[in-house]
C-alpha cells in the first residue's frame, strides 16, 4: 500500500462529519413528463469510509441524485429545494468555477460504461494525470509517479503498461480500474459510483466490487454506490437507501434491510434477483434438432500482407440441442460463446466441424442453399435499443421476415397480432415506433420478430443483460413460456449464472474457446467440477441473499 | 505501415496514368487547331501544315501520346506551343503566386473557422452560434467574384488601403507581397471559413455529447480544457478531411480569383493555355493538379493515423 498522497483534503478532517450530506433534496423534471419531480425530498448521508447503496429501478431518480451531488445535472433538471454538502462544502448554489475546483479533488465519479467514459484519443496515464494537473502544482515527474501509484492502487498489476496504453488496447475491467484510479488519485472525500459494474463480467465485477470496498476503508472515502441489482447491494453495502419514483421509501443497515425489508418496492427489488438454485426439471425427450461436432473458428489476422498468427475464437466445440430444450452457453466475454452461436446460426462460416440443423449439415452451405433453412433458426440479440429499426413501425419490422419468405401481407399481419398476445403486448403496439417502448417491451418485440418466422431453434444472445433486474425476470419467464408452448429448442448465451439457472435444462461452460464443462443445470450448479466453473460461481454477487441459492 | 505507403504510391501512379490518358484525349477533342491559332488569320493552309509538322501534330495520336508519356516519365512536360518555353519552366514561374494564395487562404480560414465552429458548438443555440451559422450560410452562398469585387471596391477603391490587383513576389519586399495578397485571400477565404466552421461545429457538437466529456467535467476540468483537449481532438477527423479537400479545390480553383485580381499564377496560365490550344501546357498543368489532389488525399489519410490511434491501415 502506498502512503496517502499529500492532502488535497484536510488530514485532520473531523471523521464524524458526513462525507456527503443530502438534505431534503428536490429536483424538478421538465413539464410534460410522467411526474413533476425527479427527486422528491431525499435525505441521505454517507459517512467517511462507508458504502451506501442507492437502489432503485431505471427512472427512480438515482442518477439525478448522483449528478446533482457532482454539480453536473443537465440544464433540463433543476434543483428546486434542499441542500447537498460534500465534506462540509455546499454544492447547491455553488458557482461553476468553485464546483470545478471540487470535482475530481473532493468528489469524484465512476460511470457505468468504461468503454465510452474514457477519451479514446488520450493514453490512459495522461487521463489520470489530467486530474492531478487540474488540481495541484505537481510537475510532470510527480504527476507520473502519482498516476502510476493510483493505477497500482486500483489493482493494476502492470501500471507502466496501462499508463502508456490507449483505452481501446485494454480490457473492460482494466478500463474501469483506470476510471477508479482517476477518481481516487486525489483521495476525494466522496466517490460516486453509478452502476460501475453492470457492463462487466461476473468475475471482473467481483474484483471491482472488492476494490471499491477496500479503497473506501483504507482511505476513509465515503462511497455512494448506485445500482438496480440487489445481488450487488448484498455484497458491497454498509447501508441501503431504496428509491421509488424519486422518493426514499426505505433505508437502513444492510443486514436489516435484506433480512426484513419493510417496503413493497424493496421486497420487489430483492425478489427480482433470480435464484442461483435451478428448479427441478423433467428431462427433455424431444428429437435432436441441432448437432454441432468439432466446431472451430479462427479469424485470420488482419492485413493480407502481414504474417501473424490467426485469432482462435473457439476450438472443437460439441453441442446438442433437442426440441423443447433450453441449453445455456455460459462464459465471460472473449470466451467464444458468441462465436459458437453465430456459427450455429451460420452468420459466420466455421473453420472446421459439422453443424446439423434438422439432419442437414449447414456448416459449409452457400448463401442460396442456406436461405430456405434460415427461417428455422432465429436470433434475439443483446441490445433491444439498437436491434429494432427506429424509423419503422414495429409491425413492419415483425412482418418483414415472413414477407421475404412469400407469406401474404394479410396473414403475416394476422400472425403478428397473435404474437403480440403471446409476448403480452397489446395489438395496437404494432402501429407504434420502437422509441415509444421501454427496454423490456422492446426485447419482447424482438422476441416476437424472431418468432414471426415460426422457427424451430431460437438463439438468444444475452437477451436480458441490457435490462433492469426486475424486467429481466419477466423477459426470462416469457422465454420459458414460449419454449414450453411452442416446443422450441433454445440456445441461451449468457455470462450470468442466475439467468442460466432460471430457464436452462442443460448448461455448457466455455473458457478460452473450449467447452470445459457441461451437463444438467442442477447437476452442474450443485457440483461444479472444472476450476473455471468454480471460479465463476465464486464470483456471482449476492450469494448471501435469501434467494441466492 | 511501409506496405501501406508502398500501396498508396502504386495507386498514385495508376491514378496519374489514367488522368494522363483522359487529359490527352480531352484537349484533342476540343474544337480548335493550335497550328491555326499560331499561324494567325492570314496564314495559308501550307503554313498551317508546316507548323503542324513542326509541333509533331501530324503524327498518329498513339505516337504523340507515347512520346509525351515517355517525356513525362523523365520529368519533361514538353515545350509550350504558345510561350515557346519548356512547360516545367512555365509552371515553376507561376507556382509561387498560386501556392502563396492557397496557403494564405487555408491558414486564414482554419485560424478563423475552427475557433468559430468550436465556440458555436460550445454555446449551441445561443446568440454566437446563430450569428456564426447565419454568416456561414451567407458566405457559402455568395460567389467568389462577387465578394472579390465588393472587397476591391471597399478596401482598394473607396478606402485605398490596398492595391486593386496584381502580385509582387516575396523577394521584392514583404510589405508589397502581403498587401497584394490580402484582398484575394479575403475573397477566397469566405467560402472556406463558412464550410470549415460548419463542419467544426457539427463535429464538435457530436463529440460534446460523448460520455468522456462528462468524465472530463467530473474531473474538474474547466471549459476551455474540455473543449480543446477532449471535444475538438475527437471532432478533428471530419474537419481535417474538409480542410484537405478545401486545399485541393483551392489549388485547382484559383482560375477565377487569379483572373479577378490579375495574379500571374497557375490559374491564369491554365486559361491562357486553353485559349491558345497549347496542348503541352494544358496537359502539364492538369497533371500537376491531379498530383496535388492525390498527395493531399494521402496527407489526409496520414493525418487520420496521427489523430486517432484506433485507425490502422
Amino acid at each position: 500500500m502506498h502512503t496517502r498522497p499529500p492532502a488535497e483534503r484536510d488530514p485532520s478532517r473531523d471523521d464524524a462529519r458526513a462525507a456527503l450530506s443530502i438534505g431534503d433534496l428536490t429536483i424538478a423534471l421538465p413539464p410534460g413528463g410522467d411526474r413533476d419531480l425527479a427527486v422528491d425530498g431525499v435525505v441521505l448521508n454517507v459517512a467517511p469510509g462507508e458504502v451506501v447503496c442507492l437502489v432503485g429501478e431505471s427512472g427512480s431518480g438515482k442518477s439525478a441524485i448522483a449528478l446533482a451531488a457532482m454539480g453536473l445535472l443537465p440544464p433540463a433538471l433543476r434543483i428546486t429545494g434542499g441542500s447537498i454538502e460534500v465534506d462540509g462544502e455546499a454544492i447547491v448554489g455553488a458557482t461553476e468555477p468553485r464546483l470545478a475546483t471540487l470535482r475530481g479533488a473532493r468528489m469524484a465519479m465512476v460511470f457505468q460504461e468504461p468503454a465510452t467514459a474514457l477519451n479514446p484519443l488520450m493514453r490512459c496515464g495522461a487521463q489520470v494525470e489530467e486530474v492531478i494537473a487540474a488540481h495541484t502544482r505537481d510537475d510532470a515527474g510527480a504527476r507520473r509517479a502519482r498516476a502510476l501509484a493510483a493505477l497500482a492502487d486500483a489493482g493494476i498489476g502492470d501500471p507502466a503498461r496501462i499508463h502508456a496504453a490507449w483505452p481501446h488496447e485494454i480490457s473492460g475491467g482494466e478500463r474501469q480500474r483506470v476510471m477508479i484510479a482517476m477518481a481516487q488519485v486525489l483521495a476525494p472525500a466522496v466517490l460516486i459510483a453509478d452502476e460501475p459494474t453492470s457492463a462487466l463480467d461476473v468475475t471482473t465485477q467481483a474484483q471491482i466490487l472488492g476494490l471499491v470496498r477496500r479503497l473506501a476503508r483504507e482511505r476513509a472515502t465515503g462511497v455512494l454506490f448506485i445500482t438496480h441489482d440487489f445481488a450487488v447491494v448484498a455484497d458491497i453495502a454498509d447501508r441501503i437507501v431504496v428509491l421509488e419514483r424519486g422518493r426514499v421509501v426505505e433505508s437502513g443497515e444492510r443486514d436489516r434491510v435484506l433480512r426484513d425489508p419493510q417496503h413493497a418496492a424493496t421486497r420487489a427489488l430483492i425478489a427480482a434477483v433470480p435464484g442461483l438454485d435451478p428448479p427441478p426439471r423433467a428431462a427433455v425427450a424431444g428429437a435432436r434438432i441441432v448437432v454441432a461436432r468439432g466446431v472451430s473458428k479462427a479469424w485470420p489476422a488482419r492485413g493480407a500482407w502481414t504474417r501473424r498468427a490467426p485469432v482462435i475464437a473457439c476450438t472443437d466445440v460439441d453441442l446438442e440441442l433437442r426440441r423443447g430444450e433450453a441449453l445455456g452457453l455460459i462464459g465471460e466475454s472473449g470466451s467464444g460463446k458468441t462465436t459458437v452461436a453465430r456459427a450455429i446460426a451460420r452468420l459466420i462460416e466455421p473453420s472446421a466441424g459439422a453443424i446439423e440443423l434438422d439432419g442437414v449439415d449447414i456448416a459449409r452451405m452457400g448463401p442460396s442453399a442456406l436461405r430456405p433453412l434460415r427461417r428455422k433458426l432465429q436470433v434475439v440479440f443483446q441490445d433491444p435499443y439498437r436491434s429494432l429499426d427506429p424509423r419503422r413501425r414495429v409491425g413492419e419490422s415483425i412482418v418483414e421476415g415472413p414477407l421475404n419468405y412469400g407469406v401474404s401481407r394479410a396473414s403475416a399481419m394476422a400472425r403478428a397480432r397473435e404474437l403480440m398476445t403471446l409476448v403480452h403486448l397489446p395489438e395496437r403496439a404494432l402501429a407504434r415506433y420502437p422509441h415509444e417502448f421501454s427496454g423490456g417491451q422492446r426485447q419482447r418485440l424482438c422476441i416476437a420478430r424472431a418468432l414471426a418466422l415460426e422457427p424451430e431453434v431460437l438463439i438468444a444472445d444475452e437477451p436480458v443483460s441490457a435490462l433492469d433486474v426486475s424486467v429481466q425476470a419477466r423477459v426470462l419467464a416469457l422465454l420459458a413460456e414460449i419454449r414450453d408452448r411452442m416446443k422450441l429448442a433454445m440456445l441461451l448465451i449468457t455470462h450470468d449464472l442466475r439467468v442460466a439457472a432460471q430457464i436452462c435444462d442443460r448448461v455448457a461452460v466455455m473458457h478460452e474457446g473450449r467447452i470445459v464443462e457441461s451437463g444438467d443445470t442442477r447437476e452442474v450448479f450443485a457440483h461444479p467440477v472444472h476450476p473455471w466453473t468454480r471460479a465463476l460461481f465464486a464470483a456471482v454477487p449476492g450469494r448471501g441473499l435469501a434467494n441466492g441459492g | 505501415m511501409l506496405i501501406y505507403a508502398a500501396r498508396r504510391v502504386a495507386a498514385t501512379i495508376i491514378v496519374l496514368a489514367i488522368v494522363a490518358v483522359v487529359v490527352f484525349a480531352l484537349v484533342r477533342m476540343a474544337p480548335g487547331d493550335p497550328a491555326a491559332i499560331i499561324a494567325g488569320p492570314a496564314a495559308t493552309t501550307r503554313d498551317v501544315a508546316a507548323i503542324r509538322a513542326e509541333l509533331g501534330l501530324d503524327r498518329p495520336l498513339v505516337v504523340q501520346f507515347a512520346t509525351w508519356l515517355a517525356h513525362v516519365a523523365r520529368g519533361d512536360l514538353g515545350q509550350s506551343f504558345f510561350f515557346h518555353q519548356p512547360v516545367t519552366a512555365l509552371i515553376a514561374a507561376r507556382v509561387g503566386p498560386t501556392l502563396a494564395l492557397a496557403l494564405a487562404t487555408m491558414v486564414l480560414s482554419v485560424l478563423v473557422a475552427v475557433p468559430l465552429g468550436a465556440i458555436a458548438a460550445w454555446k449551441h443555440g445561443g446568440v454566437v452560434d446563430r450569428i456564426v451559422m447565419g454568416v456561414a450560410v451567407a458566405g457559402f452562398s455568395v460567389p467568389v467574384f462577387v465578394t472579390g469585387y465588393a472587397l476591391v471596391w471597399w478596401l482598394a477603391v473607396d478606402l485605398a488601403w490596398l492595391p486593386v490587383q496584381g502580385y509582387q513576389p516575396l523577394a521584392e519586399g514583404v510589405a508589397g507581397f502581403v498587401s497584394h495578397l490580402v484582398l484575394p485571400t479575403l475573397a477566397l477565404s469566405v467560402v472556406h471559413v463558412a464550410l470549415i466552421a460548419r463542419i467544426t461545429r457539427a463535429s464538435t457538437l457530436d463529440a460534446l455529447s460523448e460520455d468522456f466529456i462528462r468524465t472530463a467535467r467530473a474531473k474538474g476540468l474547466r471549459g476551455p480544457a474540455i473543449l480543446v483537449r477532449h471535444a475538438l481532438r475527437n471532432a478533428a477527423v471530419p474537419v481535417v478531411t474538409v480542410i484537405g479537400l478545401g486545399f485541393a479545390l483551392l489549388v485547382g480553383g484559383v482560375v477565377v480569383t487569379e483572373s479577378v485580381f490579375a495574379i500571374p499564377g497557375l490559374g491564369r496560365l491554365t486559361v491562357d493555355a486553353v485559349l491558345a490550344r497549347d496542348y503541352p501546357t494544358v496537359q502539364g498543368v492538369i497533371l500537376l493538379f491531379a498530383l496535388v489532389y492525390v498527395l493531399l488525399n494521402l496527407a489526409i489519410d496520414v493525418a487520420y493515423l496521427w489523430l486517432d490511434p484506433r485507425i490502422r491501415y
